[in-house]
């Protein structure tokens, strides 16, 4: 290893990209009445993407003249991945110092398959059921190692699933060592939007998914750790954050995981109640429970 | 620009008028450059149920189909636009809106690519207040769509809209009611546009419309109505201005009709139609840019009327021509029925002919053609027609009319009988050799209680001259003809008239007379009674006025002269054969009057109980009485101041 100040570094990537073309789709539903809206946006791709990596080296002054300007030694790195709303996202920025890191990266999206939208008012109601069906699944595997020790590095990412997020920010640390895991995993969503002439009543985005991040590490500095799990109209349901400033080792591991299934609901296959009683209130719909489905009649 | 701006209205009212209280869907889906969608703005009573369904599909590119369903009562109002972009990029309109409908029930379908969309739509409804059903498509400055729309009415319509090569709109609507109405119109990029109607009122309507528009435009319906007010009709321009439409309607009747627009390098409008009604009527008519117009029409009271009517404006149809065409083949049978053409060329020459009977049956052909560079540099209007009348009054009847003044008229009537003719008059310049003028021909058969046929042209100088052959309880056959005409040959103008006909009846006369610009004229005639009359005469003035004529005459009564009388100074020449019982003549004459003199002669063949040879004029009368068989030269001749009358008669045993 010349130790003249010069960055050296021996690379590794093999990355293999496989891509048709993007595919996207928007659905909305405006009520005129009293100007509610929602509308989703989906975009995605077939697609393929591998990356493994490794890094190793010294951050090191160069010089860049022959009159011997020096350019200040650093190291920075990005990488930005997002396929239909399921995103990992990395910085990192180092000076002076040793840096070594292996990554591995495996993204799979499929946005091949029919998007379908339904909708429907009954006769004898004014309740219009709009639903958006997307199979389009995508799944990222991630592994990355860093280990550093030098005047100062700071190693940021977050991992997010169609809402859900887990990260974490490792600021201005002189030694780190982390080693980290994401397995992200969309399967379909279903977009529900439930409206009345008058106005938009509920809205609610069905994701099945699961989330996985797994890290260990060990840091001199700042360590921000943060999770945000959401619900299926986007409102949150679990957040946690942390903040380490110190020297820590951390160990920790966050699963968050949604399953919705195309059952038919209890308004639905009733059908006789739900198309027949005209003076329904939508916004009872979603605390229809046994009493009022087995109490309701149609004359 | 006006239509274009008709068209565009609704459009734009859609994206502004949208329902107070209405719930917009909106689905679209992208992929390799291109874009599909589907935007959907839903005003509807609780009474009406919806549901849809709308794919977007990846594979090999981006696409989108839908399928919906509509059913309930009461009111609804849906917009709903579809629309392709990265390719050929379109727009699908349509808009359905209900009121007070005691059943609704609809579905629809759509296939979206980013470069070519179709869209399908039907709906029916029953007790509507009122309803109105629109789709139309537009792509690349191409436009078509289809209307339906009824007022306290049941409709029940299925529509369709394809873009592509071109755009194509086309409809199926069957309706009953108040009010009931069904449009396409179609407008190319360049401004070509084609459109159809149905409608009616109090009754209903059964019809099948398609439009399109693409490089020119077209439109085409069938159609059957029936009910108090009913009318169908299809038109269409081109982009240099050259027009055609083709109508038909009916009072208190029904309307069976095939009808046909067409912009393209020209306009044409052709239909086939049926009406039965108090009242009906069919016609058509075409323009060109330059002014040429025809028109042609038949109409009926009390009655059915059959006809197949083409119109036509525009250039090079043939060759170099210009100008526009009509044609008809028409059959009626009613209380009342016509059937006229008429031509009209931009420099105001103008022809026409017309039939027309009452209480019987008319089967007639009709063309007429205003225009230029016809052949070669012929130009001018012309109208013909090949009749049949059956009934108890019928007419047939051309005239022409040039831009100097020029006219001519043929006309053949009747009374209780048939009346079969052909005919036609015609207004030109530069016919051969310079030769321009107006004449009228006919040639005609007539079986009836009363028959005439008569032909009369005068030119722009006041020169006149007249033909005519009329008779009472028999037959008549006739050519005769009457031209107004200048710089024929060499220089030669005037008015000339004459006519060969034949006729065996109870009564029967053939009459010419000509008349120059000072009053002075000639007149030769021929009279039969209970017989037959075969004559041969021709008139002409041209600053002064002759006649000739060479009749057998066959009958209980017999009678032929020729007169030439100078008005002006008072003077003139007679002669005549005259035979009581068992006549039987042979005649030739000639008469001729001008500022000079005045002169008429006659050589004949008499045989009967009591003929008369007669000259006469000014200075006095001279005659001649026989039976038997002799023959006749007689003279009558003045100038004003001198004359002399003379008969030689010779004797046969």
């Amino acid at each position: 290893m010349n130790r003249s100040r010069a960055l050296k570094a021996s690379l590794l990537f093999a990355a293999l990209i496989s891509t048709t073309s993007a595919a996207s789709w928007t659905g909305g539903v405006d009520n005129v009445s009293d100007g509610s809206s929602w509308w989703i946006h989906r975009h995605s791709a077939t697609m393929k993407f591998d990356l493994s990596g490794s890094v190793e080296g010294d951050i090191a002054p160069i010089a860049i003249t022959p009159a011997g300007r020096v350019l200040s030694p650093y190291y920075s790195g990005r990488s930005d991945l997002e396929a239909n709303d399921v995103r990992l996202r990395e910085r990192t920025s180092a000076l002076e110092g040793t840096y070594s890191s292996e990554e591995l990266i495996g993204l799979r999206s499929e946005a091949e398959a029919d998007v379908n939208l339904t909708y429907a008012k009954p006769a004898g109601s004014n309740v219009w059921t709009i639903t958006w069906e997307e199979n389009w699944p995508v799944t990222l595997n991630a592994s990355r190692t860093v280990d550093y020790v030098g005047k100062s590095i700071n190693d940021r990412d977050f991992a997010g699933n169609n809402g859900d997020l887990v990260g974490a920010s490792f600021l201005y640390n002189g030694e780190l060592s982390r080693e980290r895991n994401v397995a992200l995993r969309l399967d379909r969503l279903n977009a529900t939007v439930v409206a009345t002439n008058e106005t938009i009543v509920s809205a609610d985005v069905f994701t099945t998914k699961s989330t996985v991040y797994d890290i260990t590490s060990h840091s001199t500095g700042v360590a921000d750790l943060r999770y945000r799990q959401v619900d299926s109209r986007g409102d949150l349901i679990n957040l946690g954050e942390e903040r380490y400033s110190g020297t820590y080792d951390i160990t920790r591991k966050v699963e968050m995981e949604s399953v919705y299934t195309n059952e038919t609901e209890e308004k639905d296959w009733l059908s006789c109640c739900v198309g027949g009683c005209s003076d329904l209130d939508p916004c009872e719909i979603a605390s229809w429970g046994e009493v009022g489905v087995f109490d309701c009649a149609c004359s | 620009m006006t239509r274009l701006f008709r068209f565009i209205v609704p459009i734009a009212c859609f994206l502004i008028f949208q329902g107070v209280y209405a719930i917009d869907i909106s689905f679209s889906a992208s992929s390799g450059g291109g874009t599909v969608g589907i935007a959907g703005s839903y005003d509807v009573d609780d009474s009406v149920g919806v549901s849809g369904k709308a794919s977007a599909s990846f594979d090999g590119g981006v696409s989108m189909t839908d399928s919906q369903s509509l059913s309930g009562s009461g009111d609804a109002d849906i917009k709903q636009v579809m629309y392709g972009s990265g390719g050929a990029d379109y727009v699908l309109n349509y808009a359905l809106d209900i009121l007070g409908a005691t059943s609704i029930k609809g579905t629809g379908r759509s296939t979206l690519t980013p470069v070519a969309g179709s869209a399908s739509r039907s709906v029916s409804t029953t007790g509507t207040s009122l309803m109105t059903s629109e789709l139309s498509g537009v792509q690349g400055g191409d436009f078509a769509g289809v209307w339906s729309y009824g007022q306290s009415a049941d409709v029940s319509t299925t529509q369709s809209v394809d873009t592509g090569q071109s755009v194509t709109a086309s409809q199926s609507i069957s309706a009953e009611g108040l009010y009931v109405w069904a449009y396409g119109g179609a407008i190319d990029a360049y401004g070509n546009w084609a459109e159809t109607s149905v409608g009616v009122l109090d009754g209903r309507v059964v019809a099948d419309q398609e439009v399109e528009a693409g490089n020119s435009a077209f439109a085409n319906q069938t159609a059957e109505l029936e009910g108090g007010y009913g009318w169908a009709w299809a038109a269409a321009e081109d982009e240099e201005g050259n027009e055609a439409w083709t109508e038909s309607y009916v009072e208190d009747g029904d309307i069976t009709t095939g009808q046909y627009a067409a912009a393209d390098d020209g306009a044409s409008a052709s239909q086939t139609t049926v009406v039965e009604g108090e009242d009906g009527r069919a016609e058509s008519y075409a323009e060109d840019d330059e002014m040429n117009r025809v028109m042609t029409w038949a109409m009926i009271e009390n009655g059915t009327l059959e006809t197949d009517q083409m119109v036509w404006a525009g250039e090079d149809w043939w060759f170099d021509d210009e100008g526009a065409v009509a044609s008809q083949h028409t059959f009626i049978e009613a209380d009342r029925g016509n059937a006229t053409s008429m031509a009209w060329d931009d420099d105001g020459n103008f022809a026409s002919t017309s039939a027309s009977m009452t209480n019987g049956t008319l089967e007639t052909h009709q063309d007429v053609w205003a225009g230029d560079d016809w052949w070669f540099d012929y130009e001018g209007a012309e109208a013909y027609q090949d009749t049949f009348i059956e009934a108890d009054r019928g007419n047939a009847t051309s005239s022409a009319r040039d831009d100097d003044g020029n006219f001519a008229n043929t006309s053949a009537s009747m009374t209780n009988g048939t009346l079969e003719t052909l005919q036609g008059a015609w207004a030109v310049e530069d016919w051969g050799d310079d030769y321009e003028g107006v004449e009228a021909y006919q040639n005609t058969f007539i079986e009836a209680d009363r028959g005439n046929a008569s032909s009369a042209a005068r030119d722009d100088d006041g020169n006149f001259a007249n033909t005519s052959a009329t008779m009472t309880n028999g037959t008549l056959e006739t050519y005769q003809g009457a031209w107004a005409v200048e710089d024929w040959v060499d220089d030669y103008e005037g008015v000339r008239a004459g006519q060969w006909t034949m006729i065996t009846a109870e009564n029967g006369s053939a009459m010419s007379r000509a008349e120059d610009t000072n009053g002075s004229y000639i007149k030769i005639g021929a009279e039969v009674e209970n017989g037959s009359l075969e004559t041969n005469q021709w008139v002409e003035a041209v600053n002064s006025a002759r006649g000739y004529q060479n009749t057998s005459i066959v009958g209980d009564f017999a009678l032929a002269f020729c007169e030439a009388n100078n008005t002006d100074r008072s003077y003139f020449a007679y002669v005549a054969n005259r035979i009581d019982g068992n006549a039987s003549l042979e005649f030739e004459g000639n008469a001729t009057v001008n500022a000079s003199e005045a002169w008429a002669n006659l050589s004949s063949h008499a045989e009967g109980d009591r003929i008369r040879g007669l000259a006469t004029s000014t200075f006095g009368t001279i005659s001649d009485e026989y039976w038997g068989s002799c023959n006749y030269d007689i003279v009558a001749y003045e100038n004003g101041t001198s004359g002399f009358l003379a008969i030689a008669k010779g004797t046969t045993i």
